[in-house]
């Protein structure tokens, strides 16, 4: 049992994530104070919460890449409605229409992969241009908005940790890291002690067993994708409140990085495996690794190289692994 | 009743490409009656003669992978990457005027490295999707990142200048009355019909395509069927960038970003089905003319880049549907 | 004992893409009963079973459960209704532990919603030690041999509060012990009440287990009868349809001209120590139960896999074959068990799947297919197999299963092996090709090709061989000559604990 424990996918993720960390705090020592800490946490909640939802869909046997466009378009249309009715209530309502707004997006999303049987990346990455296109379209054009509504502005605000470091530079942990908490609890929970969650398991592992066994397939189907919607809105609008601004564009090219983490967490791609942990291992590692990238002072230009030859690394060690054993 | 089967597999392909044609004409004849004094213009008419064969040698290399059951999305990223490795030979390492060379020779060498990369790239692909195994969207998701990365890299993000103005003949001039690019596009439309219909490799993908095991199965080297296929992409790829540069006399990392989705639509348009082992050239071949004449109609209606998308990614998807219910019957 | 009949299976019709698996069958489960439902491979029995249990959708006819008619049961209906299925292909999740294999659908049918890891380990690990078995609960069934993967299988649809038990072919995996504690079981669950399905073709199965026997044949039900009226004489009539053809072949055998010949070869964990010969006119026999690695023998004699060590020779040379493209230069021809996803390429057409293996004989100038010589030999490859299609353009899976099988078997014979080993040459195949084979097999061996058959069906085994080798846990542990073996005496040996 212990051993099983040490040759998990996870453990040895970890291992790496401290080895790492200390290699790169010794190089720099910055990287390993509170403050760099959590500007790192800060800066990829967003990433977290998304990689939650490739991780549903990849233990379905999916690949969805249409989550950051539905963040966007969830965010930009709740927004844009923001601005124009001055709303400025409960933070709570605007979360609600962001993730009302993800949970229709899923919705069509799961019609066109459930009922039409439209393979889950054709599918998704059709959409993703339905989706950004059609906000482009008839809501005028995508506008990077620099004046946020008031109330996202003041959400912004609202810390749940501040630290001041030696030079008097102030670090604060925002309140949505809090949504980040509750999200990936519901995610750990619903995976493993539902049969919904089974459900998602057991197809990934084998439709037609599933089927037999009176899991309802069209149901999981719609769960995972619905849910998927309702947090890429979510992710959305706490986009919105870190970065200041609404801008459509930013959202957009990170499916290939949070695919390829939760991959490399030890989710498989055809399926039936991966667990929440193993995804926010993944994420916590390609974090680092680029933060550690710009603390070596590479330029932006090469980052994008850099990162894509880490990430098939990561994949094609984890891939060759899995060929061996086969 | 064994012939009445045989007639509906036929009939399933004649249809999608019957649809396609009465599909591609109608739309044709709507934007003539639309834009009457636009869209029939010579000068229209030229500038898509001259625009289709980019997308459409992209739609080919496409195509190629689809085949093999997988799909190729660091197309672009490849024909960028070749272009500018071409450009740099052409302007910085074997600048004409500092080693007085001809400058034909130059152009020459400069496009056969090119290729070369190209081709690297897409065995690059081959082997990272049989030896470690990565499936083709991961593999070419990241292929894409690494290419169009160190093209970034390479250029610091700026497009490059600099090209002899006799290159620019290869995206702008005529050979007799057709435009180059569409020469282009009509030797490599032949290359690739002939490896599918003459060569064992064009045999053997179908095969891998539609039963990679029971290709294995049968002898068939399915590794190298993979890698060939994609080297061959990658190739066409780099034929696509460098006739871009040809046109555009100038070279950006991450030129037409748009033109992976649309080769993806075209090919299915085109009657390549996704899970691998089907396809034909001349249905992408007139996939490629029909999504031409709306890109030219929604430039001409002054459509902005999001309705393409839009409309494209909606094409994409209502095809699929269109299909699925085909094959229900 | 008060048999009611609990389900009924009404004029059932079922048609798979042109071929009409059930022609209007009727079938009925009575309480109390151990009924057996036998037929060739082939007939529509698992067909009917897929239809009881939801999983296909008949044409037309009913299904009557009690008081409620059911054109269109669903799997979940079925299972409220008391059904339970255990699958031929096994319906496991291999990427989950045995306990969730086991216990999920039992929490699943009772409308659960949380789960409850220790019930679930709880009931998996009560029903495993109810049958006195060896399962790890914790183990994921992928790792799991083919036998254990059946034995969860068993568990699975033991632990739910059936009123029907129905087992398709469940014995294929397990030794002699393992299935007459099946059976203790299942007639145990009999005085309880509960009607008892099960599909075997295995003679002393059937006549040892069953109180009701029903045959089907070529998608009808042509008797079902209790098991007194049934003796082997009659029982092979009945499935066969006709008097059993005598099939003794005399060829010539030249023990001189040793074909093929194998020694010590091995592979970890997978066969040991296997050595045989093959000479000319010799057909020779492999058998054992599920797991007995007879098809793990022949991939890598084929260069599927490796073999570790050992000496392989081909007419008297010595061969080493990495690759399946090394056995096919050696001229090894293999027809592998599963015709459908190893064999064929269904979607494509009859020239491309006869072409598949063999395509570099008509390459010519400028590395062209020279498509008109392919035509040629596609002709006449259709004639000398007698496949019978209108045009070989036509997609494979448009023929029947016994025409697919004769196209797999030309698709080898068109590389000129010196061996051929067929696995399960009849799977899935009519009575009329079956003999149709049983002919090109005899022929092959007439024209000095070597030819190993490996398969289940014993009769099909003793009539075809001149030797037969049985293996278990990777080792040959029996050989026999045929003239000397009778059917009770092989399977004899095949259940030996």
């Amino acid at each position: 049992m212990k051993l099983k424990l040490l040759c998990s996918n996870e453990f040895i993720l970890a291992v790496i994530i401290v080895i790492l960390a200390l290699v790169i705090g010794i190089n720099n020592p910055v990287f390993l104070t509170f403050g760099n800490f959590i500007t790192l946490l800060k800066s990829s909640i967003v990433m977290y919460i998304f990689a939650l939802c490739v991780t549903i869909v990849m233990v379905s046997g999916g690949i969805d890449v249409s989550f950051p466009a539905i963040a966007a378009t969830s965010s930009y249309v709740t927004v844009l409605t923001l601005l124009k009715t001055g709303y400025n209530g409960s933070i709570f309502f605007v979360f609600l229409m962001s993730a009302l707004i993800g949970m229709a997006l899923g919705l069509i999303n799961a019609i066109i992969i459930y009922e039409f049987k439209v393979p889950t990346l054709i599918a998704t990455l059709s959409t993703s241009a339905i989706y950004v296109g059609a906000i482009g379209t008839y809501l005028g054009g995508l506008k990077e908005i620099y004046q946020i509504p008031a109330i996202l502005e003041a959400y912004h605000s609202r810390n749940l940790i501040t630290t001041v470091n030696a030079e008097g530079i102030k670090f604060s942990l925002p309140e949505s890291f809090l949504i980040l908490v509750v999200l990936t609890a519901a995610t750990w929970f619903v995976l493993r002690y539902t049969y919904m969650g089974r459900g998602i398991y057991s197809i990934g592992g084998s439709k037609k067993s599933a089927r037999r066994a009176g899991y309802n397939l069209r149901l999981i189907s719609y769960f995972i994708y619905i849910y998927v919607g309702l947090m890429s809105g979510i992710a959305g609008i706490i986009f919105v409140t870190l970065l200041r601004a609404s801008s459509v564009r930013s959202f957009l090219g990170q499916e290939l990085i949070i695919i390829a983490a939760v991959a490399m967490g030890g989710a498989r791609i055809t399926g039936g495996k991966g667990s929440v942990l193993g995804a926010i291992l993944g994420i916590t590692i390609i974090v680092i690794i680029k933060n550690s990238l710009i603390l070596l002072g590479i330029t932006s230009e090469w980052q994008t190289f850099f990162i894509g030859v880490f990430i098939l690394l990561g994949i094609g060690v984890s891939a060759y692994r899995n060929k061996q054993i086969a | 009743m064994k012939a009445f089967l045989m007639n509906i597999k036929k009939n399933e392909n004649d249809i999608k490409l019957f649809r396609l044609i009465v599909a591609m004409l109608t739309i044709f004849i709507v934007l003539v009656i639309v834009l009457p004094d636009k869209f029939l213009t010579l000068n229209n008419l030229k500038s898509m003669a001259f625009q289709f064969p980019e997308i459409g040698i992209y739609a080919l290399a496409m195509m190629l992978a689809m085949m093999s059951g997988g799909i190729d999305l660091s197309i672009v990223g490849i024909g960028n990457l070749s272009s500018i490795v071409a450009v740099f030979t052409m302007t910085r390492v074997l600048n004409p005027e500092t080693t007085s060379l001809n400058i034909y020779l130059v152009m020459i060498i400069a496009v056969i490295i090119g290729l070369l990369t190209g081709v690297l790239c897409g065995v690059l692909n081959g082997i990272l999707i049989t030896k470690i195994g990565i499936i083709p969207i991961l593999t070419t998701l990241g292929t894409m990142q690494i290419f169009t990365g160190l093209a970034t890299g390479l250029t610091k993000g700026s497009a490059v200048f600099g090209l002899p103005e006799q290159y620019a003949v290869i995206g702008n001039g005529y050979i007799w009355i057709f435009p180059i690019p569409l020469v282009i596009f009509t030797f490599m439309a032949l290359l690739v019909t002939f490896v599918l219909k003459t060569q064992a490799l064009g045999f053997n993908l179908k095969l891998y395509g539609t039963n990679a095991k029971a290709a294995n199965f049968s002898g068939i080297r399915n590794d190298l069927v993979v890698i060939k296929t994609y080297a061959l992409g990658g190739f066409l790829a780099a034929v696509s960038g460098l006739t871009i540069v040809g046109r555009t006399v100038s070279a950006k990392a991450d030129y037409g970003n748009s033109y992976t989705l649309m080769a993806l639509l075209i090919v299915i348009l085109g009657g390549v089905l996704p899970e691998g082992g089907f396809g034909k050239v001349k249905g992408v071949f007139f996939a490629v003319i029909t999504l031409q004449i709306i890109s030219s109609g929604y430039n001409l209606l002054r459509f902005d880049q999001y309705f393409k998308n839009f409309s494209f990614g909606l094409l994409v998807v209502v095809l699929m549907i269109m299909n699925y219910r085909l094959s229900r019957k | 004992m008060d048999n009611t009949m609990i389900i009924e299976a009404k004029n059932i019709k079922k048609t798979f893409g042109g071929v009409q698996a059930l022609k209007g069958v009727d079938f009925k489960i009575r309480t109390g009963e151990i009924h057996c439902l036998a037929g060739e491979n082939g007939s529509g029995k698992s067909t009917l079973i897929k239809i009881i249990s939801g999983e296909y959708t008949p044409d037309s006819g009913e299904i009557i459960i009690g008081e409620k008619k059911y054109n269109n049961i669903k799997p979940r209906e079925a299972i409220h209704n008391g059904v339970q299925v255990i699958y031929q292909d096994f319906s496991v999740f291999p990427n989950l532990t045995v306990a969730e294999n086991i216990a999920a659908s039992h929490e699943l049918a009772q409308n659960k919603k949380i789960v409850n890891w220790k019930k679930i380990k709880g009931l998996a690990v009560q029903i495993i030690e109810k049958l006195n078995l060896h399962l790890d609960v914790d183990a994921y069934v992928e790792n799991l041999s083919i036998a254990d993967k059946q034995l969860v299988e068993i568990c699975r649809a033991l632990i739910q509060d059936a009123k029907v038990i129905i087992m398709d072919e469940p014995t294929t995996a397990l030794t002699k012990k393992e299935v007459t504690a099946l059976f203790k079981v299942t007639s145990e669950l009999k005085k309880q009440g509960l009607a008892i399905v099960f599909v075997s073709h295995k003679t002393e199965e059937v006549f040892g287990f069953a109180d009701r026997l029903t045959i089907f044949r070529s998608g009808k039900n042509v008797v079902s009868e209790e098991i007194a009226f049934f003796n082997r004489m009659n029982f092979s009539q009945y499935m066969t349809g006709r008097e059993l053809k005598d099939h003794s072949f005399d060829i010539e055998i030249n023990p001189e001209n040793i074909l093929f010949e194998v020694k010590n070869i091995s592979r970890n964990k997978e066969f040991e120590n296997i050595s045989f010969s093959l000479c000319e006119g010799e057909v020779l026999g492999i058998t054992g139960l599920l797991g007995s690695g007879r098809t793990k023998l022949a991939n890598a004699i084929f260069g599927l896999s490796k073999i570790e060590s050992g000496e392989v020779y081909v007419q008297g040379k010595k061969v080493e074959i990495h690759c399946v493209r090394d056995a096919i230069k050696n001229n090894i021809a293999y027809v592998p068990s599963d015709r459908l996803t190893e064999g064929l390429f269904l979607p494509r057409s009859i020239e491309n799947n006869l072409m598949a293996a063999s395509l570099g004989q008509y390459i010519g100038k400028l590395n062209m297919i020279n498509w008109r010589d392919v035509s040629q030999k596609v002709k006449s490859l259709m004639a000398s197999m007698n496949v019978v299609a209108p045009s070989a353009k036509l997609p494979i899976q448009a023929l029947s299963g016994g025409n697919q099988q004769r196209v797999l078997i030309g698709k080898w014979l068109n590389i000129n092996p010196d061996i051929i080993i067929m696995n399960g040459p009849t799977v899935g195949v009519d009575i009329g090709s079956k003999d149709d084979i049983y002919t090109i097999i005899s022929d092959m061996a007439q024209k000095g090709i070597g030819v190993i058959i490996i398969s289940d069906d014993l009769p099909e085994l003793i009539h075809n061989c001149n030797r037969i080798m049985v293996m278990k846990n990777g080792r040959i542990i029996h050989e026999y000559q045929s003239e000397d073996l009778s059917e009770q005496m092989l399977s004899e040996t095949l259940g030996e604990a």
